[in-house]
């Protein structure tokens, strides 16, 4: 079977340029599920990966999880329009997040502000912005699949 | 189990997301339109159009749900298990009816019909404060 290339499907990548919601999703040997808001995620240097940035007070779970069950699931949603896809793959590794992801991860989370003013006003985009950032750990990402999950008829629908 | 501080993150305001697992263990993440309050113990999840968590949920019963308060954005993970499916009564219209309101809202008319409701045992609630900067820390 041939390697995904993300860089085939440009519309998929340029979620991340968008006002966005991350999220992740893991679960341990005994299958029991865990979450975790990320406030970054990047392409990694092959083309079927990537790294996404949870901040270290809410990372601990799916720390654990990535330990024995290496799965894990990635869904980022654009807020404004609800355009959502989830890149399934396997962990590869885990490491802090430098200072430029942790630039990224303010980046991302002062423009999906941005939108949810729009949504919410200034005072819910103030308390948006109040998310934890840093510090963070970085999950690199060997994705296998790539689903649209935008709410519809189309969710669940495998792009890659 | 289910406060009165958590009731406005489960008004649909905020879209939710769950995580399943599949019997490979593939977690699976997506975006939840209402989550209900049923009880002290119990919540709803409305399933509009989501096979993979109806198929995980078949083997296996666990999920995690997160929830956002809508005036503050704090969040809250709830660990829950599937019990049952509603199709008709009481809860499935009462959610049908929210839904309606949640879907003109966000313009999604067209897209959100109440299928079923899962109904869920709440086993532990978390409220993640740590996820958040006070005000005044800033």
């Amino acid at each position: 079977m041939s390697e995904l290339d993300l860089s085939s499907q440009p519309e998929v990548l340029a979620l991340f340029d968008g006002p966005v919601s991350m999220v992740v999703g893991s679960s341990n040997e005994q299958k029991r599920p865990h979450f975790a808001r990320a406030q970054g995620i990047r392409c990694g240097e092959k083309t079927n990966s990537v790294v996404v940035f949870i901040p270290e007070v809410v990372a601990h779970s799916i720390l654990n999880d990535v330990q024995e069950n290496n799965n894990i699931a990635v869904t980022v949603g654009d807020i404004s329009n609800f355009e959502t896809r989830q890149f399934v793959g396997v962990c590869t590794h885990v490491e802090e997040a430098s200072d430029s992801d942790l630039e990224l991860c303010d980046t991302m989370l002062a423009r999906s502000g941005e939108t949810v003013a729009m949504f919410f006003g200034e005072e819910g985009a103030e308390s948006w912005k109040r998310m934890v950032t840093r510090p963070a750990k970085a999950f690199h990402i060997q994705v296998l699949n790539v689903y649209d999950q935008t709410p519809g008829n189309r969710a669940g629908v495998k792009l890659l | 189990m289910i406060t009165e501080d958590l009731i406005p993150a489960l008004q649909g305001i905020v879209p939710a997301w769950i995580v399943t697992t599949s019997d490979e263990n593939i977690p699976n993440c997506t975006c939840v339109s209402q989550v209900y309050p049923v009880d002290e113990t119990h919540v709803a999840i409305s399933n509009q159009f989501f096979s993979k968590t109806f198929r995980n949920l078949q083997n296996n019963k666990h999920a995690v749900v997160q929830v956002i308060h809508p005036a503050d954005n704090c969040m809250w993970v709830l660990e829950i298990e599937h019990v049952r499916t509603e199709t008709e009564g009481a809860l499935f219209d009462e959610m049908d009816m929210q839904l309606a309101a949640i879907a003109s809202m966000s313009n999604m008319e067209d897209v959100f019909k109440l299928q079923s409701a899962y109904v869920f045992k709440v086993h532990s609630v978390s409220h993640l404060t740590e996820a958040q900067h006070t005000a005044q820390s800033l």
